[in-house]
This record gives C-alpha cells, sequence and structure tokens, in this order.
C-alpha cells in the first residue's frame, strides 16, 4: 500500500493531543502506540507530523518507529481528509452484488478518485474492504472525518449514533446523489 | 451495583433477577438493534417506541427492549413480540404506534408487517414459523436477539456466567480442559485446531505469567458473525474467556477488535466495565482466588492482524507481520510469554458445553465437526443474514431452505465458502456437508464462515481476479512468495480479464499458486492462491473463453439488486 506524505502542514494545535494523552490516565508504553494513533486520527482526521513529533518526545518511541507502524495500517492517513469520509464497501459480498458500479459512481459524481478528497476539502473517498454488513451491500458509510471527543464506553444507547458514522444499505448507483445531499448543505 | 464477592452471592443475584421477570407480565416489544438493522433505520424505529412508551405513559405496560442481531438482517428492522413471538419484518417508524396498540397491548396481529414466505406466498405470524429460522439449530446464537447486550442482569437472568460457577465451584482447571477436549469443539477462526488441546498446550507452558486474547478482527470480507456475537452477546464470550483463563492460568486478557466495528467496540467495552463492576474481573474473583482482567485492543485495518502472530504483533504496538512459528504462541507469544489465541465464536461456545456437557455437545454434528457452526450468508442469496446449523448441514440446504433460494429467480452458479483463503463450490457439489473434512476434499476451507452466494451472472474470473487483488493488498511484504508472487498472479489474471490472456496463462497461474502456497511463511500466502485453483478446478472453460477472446461475463448492475 503506498502512502502520500506532506511535505509542508498547516500549523495544529497540540493541547487536543495533550488531552488524549492525559486521558490514558498513565504512562504510556510501546503497545499502546496503535492506540494513540488512532486517537489522534480521530481528533484531527489523519496524523499530524507534529502529532507524531509530539507522541515521540512523550513515549520515547523514536519517530522512525512511528512512522513504520502507522504507515503499516490501512486505517492512517498522512494528510488531511475532507469534512466527511465516504467509505464504500467493496469487500466479497458487496462486490457480487454491484459495489464496483457504486464506487465508479461515487467517483463521477465527486469528480475525485477513490483515497482522494475533493478540492473543497468536503468529500474523502474510501474504499473499504467489509464493514460487517454484509447482508445489506452494496454498503456506504458516511461519517465525519473528525471524530470529537465521545470515548466508546460512555454512550449508553444509539453510540453509533454518538459516533456519527451512518450507514446506507443496498446502494444503487442512482442512489448515490441521494446520499451525498445529506451532507452537501451541512 | 455491588460487588459481588461470593459465588453464593452471585446465585443470589440470579435468583432475584429470575424472580423478578417472573413476575413481570409485561409484554415486551424487542427491537433489533444490530448493525444491520439499525441500516434501515433500527435506532430511530426504537426511539420512536420509547417517545410513543413515554408519551402515553405506558411504562407499566409494556417493556421496550433493544437486541443484537436476530439474524434476518435482509428483512429489517425486525421487532418481535414477547411472549407472543408475533414477529415483523420491514418495520417502519410509522408503524410504531400499531405495533403498540393493536399487537402488544391488545394482542392482535398486523397482516402487512408479516413476513411472507417466497415459495409459499404463506404469511407467518410467529418467528419460529419462518424456515430461515426453523431449520437452525442455535448454541451460540441462543440469545442474541432475546437479551439487551448492554444489561449484565439480562445476560445473568438466561443462567449468564452459571458455567462460570460450575467451572469455579465444581471443575478443576484439568476437568475444565478435558471436557473442552472431550466436546471435540474445534477453532472456528478458521484452521479448526482442537480448542481442549491447545488449552493443555498453554497450560503445561512453563511460565507464571500467561496470556489470553479473543481474535475479533475478522478480516474476511463477506463475514459479520464475530460481529454480531460481539455486538449481541458480548458476556457469552468474557464468560468464555473467563473459563479459559481459569483452565489456562492466563491473568491477563485482550479482544482484538476490528476498529471496522464500531458498535462491537462499543458494547464489549461496556460489558467488560459491567462485568468488573459486578466483581467478575479483577482480583479474586467471586473470592475464588482467580485473577483475571480485561482489555479491548482496536484493529487498524489490515487483514493479515487476523493471523496470530501478526496480531501479537500488533498488540505489541508494532507493525502486524507475521512471524516464523515454531515457537507456537502458547510457548512464546505476547511479550514472549505463553499466549492462547481464540476466535469469537470459539470462545462462546464455551460456557454452553460447560452447562451442558462435553457428551451433549459432540452428538452435535458429525463425526469429525462436532457443534455448529454460524454462517454468514451473503451475496445473491434472498434472506441474507446470520445463520447457525449444525456441522454436516449441507451448503444446499443453507442455500435454498434457509437462504430461500436465489434471488430474482436465477441460478445458483458457485458458493464461496472460507473468503480469500476459502473456495468456489460449483452447483453440483452444493450436497457436501459442511465439515472440516468434507469442505477441504471440494477445495474450500471452513474458515471463519462467510458463505457468500453467486447467482450464473458472476464471472467465476472475475472472483478470483477480485480474492487475488486482495490478498496482494493484504500481503504484508515480510516474505518474497506472497509479496511478489501474489502480484505476478494478479496481473497474469488481470490481463486475462482485459482480454489480454495468453495460451498458458492458465498453466502458469497454476504453477505460482502451488510454489507460493508451498513457500509462503504465513497462512495468508500459504492459502491466497485457492480462490484462484479452485475457479480453475471447476470453471476451466471460463478461462479459457476469456483466453480465446470471448467476451468477459459481466457482473450485475446493482440497480436491481434489492429487488429479491
Ligand atoms: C491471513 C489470516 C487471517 C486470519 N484471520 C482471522 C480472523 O479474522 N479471525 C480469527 O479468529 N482467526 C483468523 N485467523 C486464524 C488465526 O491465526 C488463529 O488460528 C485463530 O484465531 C485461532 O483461534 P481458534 O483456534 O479459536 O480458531 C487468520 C489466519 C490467517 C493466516
Ligand atoms: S462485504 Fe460489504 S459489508 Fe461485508
Amino acid at each position: 500500500m503506498k502512502k502520500e506524505i506532506l511535505t509542508k502542514e498547516p500549523p495544529i494545535d497540540l493541547e487536543t493531543l495533550e488531552r488524549e494523552i492525559a486521558s490514558f490516565n498513565r504512562k504510556l508504553s510501546s503497545g499502546d502506540l496503535i492506540a494513540i494513533l488512532q486517537k489522534t486520527q480521530d481528533a484531527y482526521g489523519y496524523l499530524p507530523r507534529g502529532g507524531l513529533e509530539f507522541i515521540s518526545r512523550e513515549t520515547s518511541i523514536p519517530l522512525a518507529r512511528i512512522f513504520g507502524v502507522a504507515t503499516f495500517y490501512a486505517q492512517f492517513s498522512f494528510i488531511p481528509k475532507g469534512k466527511y469520509t465516504i467509505r464504500v464497501c467493496t469487500g466479497t459480498a458487496c462486490h457480487v452484488r454491484g459495489a464496483g458500479q457504486v464506487v465508479e459512481e461515487l467517483e463521477r459524481n465527486l469528480g475525485i478518485k477513490e483515497g482522494d478528497t475533493t478540492k473543497d476539502l468536503k468529500f474523502t473517498l474510501q474504499s473499504v474492504a467489509c464493514l460487517g454488513t454484509c447482508a445489506l451491500g452494496p454498503i456506504v458509510v458516511v461519517g465525519s472525518s473528525v471524530k470529537s471527543g465521545a470515548s466508546c464506553c460512555d454512550t449508553p444507547f444509539g453510540h453509533k449514533v454518538a459516533l456519527g458514522d451512518k450507514f446506507y444499505g443496498q446502494v444503487a448507483p442512482e442512489k448515490v446523489e441521494e446520499i451525498l445531499e445529506n451532507y452537501r448543505e451541512a | 451495583m455491588d460487588k459481588l464477592t461470593s459465588i453464593d452471592a452471585l446465585k443470589a443475584l440470579r435468583e432475584r433477577l429470575k424472580k423478578e421477570q417472573k413476575a413481570d407480565k409485561r409484554p415486551t416489544v424487542v427491537v433489533c438493534g444490530g448493525t444491520g438493522c439499525d441500516t434501515f433505520g433500527g435506532h430511530a424505529l426504537y426511539n420512536a417506541f420509547e417517545n410513543l412508551v413515554e408519551k402515553r405513559q405506558l411504562q407499566e405496560k409494556v417493556r421496550l427492549k433493544k437486541t443484537g442481531c436476530q439474524g434476518l438482517c435482509e428483512r429489517g428492522p425486525l421487532v418481535n413480540i414477547l411472549p407472543s413471538n408475533i414477529f415483523y419484518q420491514k418495520v417502519k417508524e410509522q408503524d410504531a404506534t400499531s405495533i403498540l396498540e393493536e399487537t402488544a397491548l391488545s394482542g392482535g396481529v398486523i397482516q402487512k408487517l408479516l413476513y411472507t414466505d417466497p415459495n409459499t406466498n404463506q404469511k407467518v405470524v410467529y418467528q419460529q414459523d419462518i424456515p430461515f429460522y426453523k431449520k437452525q439449530h442455535r448454541i451460540v446464537l441462543m440469545h442474541n436477539g432475546i437479551i439487551d447486550p448492554l444489561s449484565i442482569n439480562d445476560y445473568i437472568t438466561v443462567d449468564g456466567y452459571a458455567s462460570l460457577e460450575k467451572a469455579l465451584t465444581k471443575m478443576t482447571p484439568d476437568q475444565v480442559i478435558e471436557e473442552i477436549t472431550g466436546s471435540g469443539l474445534r477453532g472456528r477462526g478458521g484452521a479448526g485446531f482442537s480448542t481442549g488441546t491447545k488449552w493443555r498446550f498453554v497450560r503445561n507452558a512453563p511460565g507464571d505469567k500467561k496470556y489470553l486474547i479473543c481474535n475479533g478482527d475478522e478480516g474476511d470480507p463477506g463475514a459479520f458473525m464475530d460481529r454480531s456475537v460481539l455486538e449481541g452477546n458480548p458476556h457469552s464470550v468474557i464468560e468464555g474467556m473467563l473459563i479459559a483463563a481459569y483452565a489456562m492460568g492466563a491473568q491477563e486478557g485482550f479482544f482484538y477488535v476490528r476498529a471496522e466495528y464500531p458498535l462491537a467496540v462499543a458494547n464489549v467495552g461496556i460489558a467488560i466495565q459491567q462485568t468488573r463492576d459486578l466483581g467478575l474481573l479483577g482480583k479474586n474473583i467471586l473470592g475464588s482466588g482467580l485473577d483475571f482482567d480485561l482489555e479491548i485492543k482496536k484493529g487498524a485495518g489490515a487483514f493479515v492482524c487476523g493471523e496470530e502472530t501478526a496480531l501479537i504483533a500488533s498488540i505489541e504496538g508494532k507493525r502486524g507481520m507475521p512471524r516464523t512459528r515454531p515457537p507456537y504462541p502458547a510457548i512464546s507469544g505476547l511479550w514472549g510469554k505463553p499466549t492462547c489465541i481464540n476466535n469469537v465464536e470459539t470462545l462462546a461456545n464455551i460456557p454452553p458445553i460447560i452447562e451442558k456437557g462435553a457428551k451433549w455437545y459432540s452428538g452435535i454434528g458429525t463425526a469429525g465437526s462436532k457443534g455448529t457452526k454460524i454462517f454468514a450468508l451473503a451475496g445473491n442469496v434472498r434472506n441474507t443474514g446470520l445463520v447457525e446449523v449444525p456441522m454436516g448441514t449441507t451448503i444446499r440446504e443453507i442455500i435454498f431452505d434457509i437462504g430461500g433460494g436465489i434471488a430474482r429467480k436465477r441460478n445458483c452458479k458457485a458458493a464461496q465458502i472460507g473468503g480469500p483463503s476459502g473456495g468456489c463450490i460449483p452447483v453440483e457439489y452444493l450436497d457436501t456437508p459442511i465439515d472440516y473434512e468434507s469442505l477441504q476434499k471440494v477445495g474450500a476451507i471452513m474458515g471463519s464462515g462467510g458463505l457468500i452466494v453467486m447467482d450464473d451472472k458472476t464471472s467465476m474470473v472475475g472472483m478470483a481476479k477480485y480474492f487475488m487483488n486482495f490478498i496482494q493488498d493484504e500481503s504484508c511484504g515480510k516474505c518474497v512468495p506472497c509479496r511478489i508472487g501474489t502480484r505476478r498472479m494478479l496481473e497474469i489474471l488481470t490481463r486475462i480479464c482485459d482480454g489480454q490472456g495468453r495460451e498458458g496463462d492458465v498453466e502458469l497461474l497454476s504453477e505460482l499458486a502451488t510454489k507460493i502456497k508451498e513457500t509462503s511463511l504465513c497462512g495468508l500466502g500459504q492459502t491466497g492462491p485457492n480462490p484462484v485453483l479452485s475457479t480453475i478446478r471447476y470453471f476451466r472453460h471460463e478461462y479459457d473463453d476469456l483466453i480465446k477472446g470471448k467476451k468477459p461475463q459481466q457482473t450485475e448492475k446493482p440497480s436491481d439488486v434489492s429487488a429479491a
């Protein structure tokens, strides 16, 4: 998997990250690295270099190792994402039900290729292999790229709503515009 | 809630809860809260019920409950009225009022919300009479769709944690292992290794510190059994882990769950917290001297992390790359300590086995494969969803009797079992019984339980290319055969699909496939070529047709998908 890395990057506010790290309530060890990276990505929508340098200083994990880990996993991105991330499932079950055409339609509609972000920084289009709702394929999930705060354990009911991801099932290419409508204005 | 400090206290709590439930005569409206039903508005529907009950002050008259996946995802959102078991499907928010008034409070049946059997056109009133449910044998899924996954009390009421109680009071760790070995339970994560034997290895491994990991990575694209169990009945897996920890002497456990499953992560997190609050996790559990605690680790989107040594690397915060075995994790696993890794479904099978005994469990299934297996039924089949069947059930029974046959009056062409490590079974072999050995004989594997049905419009070379693309993308790159070999295979498959295939390509593919299988470091490469080999074995003519320049078969337009 190839990953793009920004050479110049906008300044970020490290306070958010400091708070995330403090929320672990203990001295961080190398076993926590992936969890910190996940929190960073949720907080900023991507992994800013400044953030990674900060993590390296806080945890004494070499920056090279942090990059090594972050580039390995598909979840992490080094460039800012659009306000909303659209994930379209290309898993087997969705594939046999025509996910390919849904990807094509999304690409056509948004004018970007899978993996890219629209110029107005509104949408990022990502294909993923299986979202676990295979019975209802093709599946499209839309959610904010930045997931603020809401940790999983303090939302008793409807936490998925709190996490802000909306699942759309049995998506046909004709339905793509209808789905995007919901996010264009907001 | 106060911490329970003795087994008797847990017993007393269960008695009290059961009594309370018995005294509660209110009908219950059960709404499915699984990710599937929510896609069609399950949570919104539940909220509509909640608002109604509040507005009309019906709290004394009716109970509401949100459960995990009930299985028949295709027909969601699902609503079940208890105790009558009247079953409604494709329920909309605006139906809430009539369901409350006409069914929950008056016992009537609303015809338009009933399930219609597509084969007989008959309406079916009760859940248990729907063919989809009738042929299933639910052990692991027994309480999915009945209990509220976020209520530990609900789980305790259905005899939850009674198996833990039994293990701690009536069995030695060795007896627990003997029971599991005797049950014939084999790992549900794919390889089918005897669970009891694995536990024995870890128990006998030298060292005081031992780990237990629940593998909830569920990487097979098209499989969602583990997600549904984690979402719908997380306590059953926690109880299985507690019993496993007691048997092996493990003090710490991890749930490794895919990040793509936010609801599963959330529900497991809540369940762990409740279990800890009640004193069933932590130090000196129920005064028995058992110490065990659990933590969740979220995956970060890498299929190979389902492989046990890669999973361990990932928990250690490293790149998720597998390593050579031996040493096996049972001897040297997480942080070099003896580690047992079990799949979600394997662990969820433990409490019923301890409760009912090895003899009962080994009475279900076939000679070599005991118990039941959950399948995620998806693709071009009418009733997609989750089904649990005894081992030995044929693929045909699953697709036609439970799944209702092929959508849109098409014909079945093949069934894909075992995901990227498995194979496509052609329609001639649909009478193959589901057990580890029979599936292997026809070129597939049990895998984790993805079962994807393909109709006659599906291009099998296209499927082979699809899986090879997946494997090539997910190869971690550590070993050469897998990194480079899968790339070459993908290139050949791509050119065949693009009408540029050459004479001899199929032979080349077979040769590459065999070499990659023989020489790869981990299971990813060792099984990755299987989909190609199985399509060559059964659908060679499709390869030849494409190479000879006939037009490729088109995959379906999704527009007519929903019109089942
Ligand atoms: C590439 C690859 C992916 C795997 N993915 C999973 C998975 O997603 N879930 C799982 O339980 N086992 C998976 N396994 C199997 C595990 O390595 C391991 O055998 C299993 O978790 C052991 O549990 P069990 O004995 O209960 O089956 C995978 C294996 C390989 C080679
Ligand atoms: S294959 Fe698309 S959700 Fe599983």
